[in-house]
C-alpha cells in the first residue's frame, strides 16, 4: 500500500505538468494503437508467406525459379496418391503417439514428485526442468553420442543388461531409429508437461487432502478422487499442445536421422523440406505442407469432439 | 500397518519421497552428466571399450581446442546478436500489445488474445519454404537481421502470453487512483505499470532470448554462410566433417546449453504462472 500511494504522489506531481495527447484518444483507439504493431508484423510473417505458400502450392515450380506454371490441385492429387504420403504420415503418427505417451509419463510422474515437500526443492526442480532450456541441436548430439553404434555407453549398458545381444547402430538400423527418435523427443519435451502440471498441482488446496487423511482415505485413493480428477482439464491441454507441436515437430527427426534409414523415419514435415530443398521442388513441398496442416486439423478436431462426448 | 507408530509412518514417508527424488533426478540427468563427463575426458578415452565411466583425467583439452581450431567463437557472438535483436524486436512489439489486450477494451481485441493457439498449428515447414522465397527476394537471407525477424515472429505468441500474466496481476486500483488524480496514459504506464511489472519483463527478455539462442529450424534455411551461422548450425556442421571428434563436438555443446540451463532457475517461477492452463 505504501508502495501504491508513492506512486499517487509521483503522478500526481507530473500528471499537472503533462498531459499528452494520448489521453484525447478514446480506449478503442488506444488499444487499436498499441496492438496495431503485432498485427502487422503477424500479418507480414505468419499470413502473407502462408498465402504466399498456397499460391506455390498450385504451381510447378522449382526452389529458384522466378516463375512456375499453374497446374492446379495436381500437386495435392500427385501427394495424396503417393505411397510416400502415407508412409510419411503413418509414421508422423507412430512418432507423435510415442512421444507424446513417453512426455506424459515422465511429465506427470516428476511433477507429482515435485510437489512433495522435501528441503532443496527449488534446485531440484530447476535441475528436472533444465532440458526444456537445452538447444534441440545439443540434446540431439548428446543422443547421438550416448546412443552411439561403435562405442556409445548405451549399447555397453544394453548389452550388460541383456536387453540386446550385440551393440547396435541406433541411428542407422530401420528398426531401432523411431524408438530411439522418441525417446530423445521424449527427454528434450516432458519439462513442459512438467510444468502445465506442477502448476495445477499447486492449486489444488491442502484441505482435500487434509480431509481426505481425517476419513482415513489411502494415498492411492486420494490420487484416484483428488488428484486425478483435477488434472483432467490440464492432461487435455497437454496431450492437445504436445501432439500439435510433435507432429509439426521438424529439428529433433531431422538432425536425428534425416528421415532415414531410407524414409523409415521420414515425418510430413521432414517429406515437405526434402521435396522442396533437396529435390528442389518447392510446389510439391509446399503442397505437402499444406497437407500436414490439414490432417492436424482434422486431427484435433476429431480429438475435441471425442473428449467432449466423453465428458458428458 | 496397524502395528506401525505415526512417526514411523513419517520416517517411512520421508524415505520414499527423498529416494523418488534422488532416483528421478539422477536418471533424468544422466545424458547430461554423460556430456559434460565425456568432453572433459582425455580424447583417446572416448574410444574405449568397455566404457570407461569414470574418466581417469580430468581435462580441458577438449575445449581449448574447439576455440582454435574451429569458428565457435564467431558462432557465439552470431548467437548473441541474434538473440538481442530478435528480444529487442519481440518485446518492442508484445509489450503494447499485451498491455493494450490486458487494460483496454477495443474492436478485435479477442481474436488476438485467441491467436496464438491458432499460430500453434502452423506446422513451421509450412511457414519456412514461403518465408524462404520471400527473404531470398528481399536479400534477407544469410543475414542475422533476417534470422532475428524470424525469431521475433517465433518469439512474439509466447511474449505475448508470460506479459499478459504480469500485467494482469497489477491491481486495477492502482491505475484507477492514478487516474483519478488525473494521471495521463503515459505517466501511468511509464511510472506505475513498467516499474510493477519489471520482473515480469525481465523473465520475457531472458525466455526470448533462449528461445532465439536454441533455434535451429530458420538458422538452417536462412544462413548458408558460414561465418554468419549461429551456434546450432555451427555445432551440427562439426558432425559433417571427415572425422567425427566427439570430445569436440560435446564441449561446444556444453558451452551452448550449460548457460540458458542455469537461467531456469530464475525462469521457471515465471514460466509455471505463464503456463498455466488458465492463460493458455
Amino acid at each position: 500500500m505504501a508502495e501504491a500511494s508513492d506512486f499517487k504522489k509521483k503522478s500526481v506531481s507530473i500528471a499537472e505538468r503533462i498531459r499528452s495527447p494520448v489521453d484525447d484518444l478514446s480506449e478503442n483507439q488506444v488499444g487499436v494503437i498499441l496492438a496495431l504493431p503485432l498485427v502487422l508484423l503477424l500479418t507480414l510473417l505468419y499470413f502473407y508467406p502462408i498465402a504466399r505458400g498456397f499460391i506455390f502450392s498450385l504451381q510447378e515450380l522449382s526452389l529458384f525459379a522466378t516463375s512456375g506454371s499453374w497446374i492446379g490441385i495436381e500437386n495435392y492429387v500427385s501427394t495424396v496418391t503417393s505411397s510416400r504420403f502415407w508412409g510419411a504420415l503413418e509414421n508422423g503418427i507412430v512418432y507423435t503417439i510415442g512421444s507424446v505417451a513417453v512426455t506424459l509419463v515422465i511429465g506427470v510422474g516428476t511433477a507429482l514428485v515435485l510437489n512433495r515437500s522435501f528441503v532443496g526443492k527449488r534446485f531440484v526442480t530447476g535441475l528436472i526442468l533444465s532440458p526444456y532450456m537445452i538447444p534441440v541441436v545439443g540434446i540431439v548430439l548428446i543422443f547421438r553420442w550416448l546412443f552411439n553404434g561403435l562405442n556409445g555407453v548405451a549399447n555397453y549398458a544394453f548389452v550388460q543388461l541383456g536387453l540386446v545381444n550385440e551393440p547396435v547402430a541406433w541411428f542407422s538400423n530401420p528398426t531401432y531409429a523411431m524408438p530411439v527418435l522418441i525417446i530423445i523427443s521424449g527427454w528434450a519435451l516432458y519439462p513442459f508437461v512438467t510444468m502445465l502440471v506442477l502448476a495445477k498441482l499447486q492449486t489444488i488446496p491442502d484441505e482435500y487432502y487434509e480431509a481426505a487423511d481425517l476419513m482415513g482415505a489411502s494415498r492411492a485413493r486420494q490420487f484416484i478422487s483428488i488428484t486425478f480428477p483435477q488434472l483432467k482439464s490440464v492432461l487435455f491441454v497437454a496431450i492437445l499442445l504436445r501432439t500439435l507441436w510433435t507432429f509439426n515437430l521438424f529439428d529433433i527427426i531431422w538432425l536425428g536421422t534425416g528421415g532415414g534409414p531410407g524414409n523409415s523415419t521420414e515425418t510430413l514435415p521432414i517429406m515437405a523440406y526434402r521435396i522442396a530443398f533437396d529435390g528442389l521442388r518447392l510446389g510439391e513441398g509446399t503442397a505437402v505442407a499444406f497437407l500436414t496442416f490439414v490432417v492436424l486439423a482434422i486431427g484435433t478436431g476429431a480429438y475435441f469432439r471425442t473428449f467432449n462426448e466423453a465428458s458428458v | 500397518m496397524t502395528s506401525l507408530s505415526l512417526r514411523q509412518r513419517h520416517y517411512i514417508e520421508r524415505a520414499v519421497t527423498y529416494s523418488l527424488v534422488i532416483g528421478t533426478t539422477f536418471v533424468l540427468m544422466i545424458p547430461m552428466i554423460w556430456g559434460v563427463l565425456s568432453s572433459m575426458r582425455p580424447s583417446q578415452e572416448l574410444f574405449s571399450w568397455p566404457p570407461a565411466i569414470i574418466p581417469s583425467s580430468l581435462t580441458l583439452g577438449n575445449y581449448r581446442l574447439l576455440l582454435e581450431t574451429t569458428s565457435f567463437s564467431q558462432y557465439f557472438v552470431n548467437s548473441i546478436v541474434v538473440a538481442i535483436l530478435a528480444m529487442i524486436f519481440t518485446l518492442s512489439i508484445a509489450t503494447p500489445a499485451a498491455y493494450a489486450v490486458t487494460r483496454y477494451e477495443f474492436v478485435g481485441r479477442k481474436y488476438i488474445t485467441n491467436m496464438s493457439t491458432i499460430i500453434y498449428m502452423f506446422p513451421l515447414v509450412l511457414l519456412g519454404l514461403p518465408l524462404f522465397v520471400i527473404f531470398s527476394q528481399l536479400n534477407l537471407t544469410n543475414s542475422r537481421l533476417g534470422l532475428a525477424l524470424t525469431h521475433t515472429a517465433f518469439a512474439l505468441p509466447f511474449a505475448l502470453m508470460l506479459l499478459r500474466v504480469f500485467f494482469k496481476e497489477i491491481s486495477p486500483s492502482v491505475v484507477e487512483s492514478a487516474q483519478l488524480v488525473g494521471a495521463g496514459r503515459f505517466t501511468i504506464i511509464k511510472d506505475i505499470i513498467l516499474p510493477l511489472s519489471l520482473p515480469g519483463i525481465v523473465a520475457t527478455v531472458i525466455f526470448v532470448m533462449a528461445l532465439s539462442w536454441k533455434e535451429y529450424f530458420f538458422a538452417l534455411l536462412l544462413m548458408n554462410d558460414n561465418a554468419l551461422s549461429t551456434l546450432p548450425i555451427g555445432i551440427a556442421n562439426l558432425i559433417g566433417m571427415s572425422t567425427t571428434n566427439w570430445g569436440l563436438i560435446l564441449s561446444g555443446v556444453m558451452i551452448m546449453s550449460l548457460p540458458p540451463m542455469i537461467l531456469i532457475f530464475f525462469l521457471y517461477d515465471y514460466l509455471l504462472e505463464g503456463f498455466s492452463v488458465s492463460t493458455l
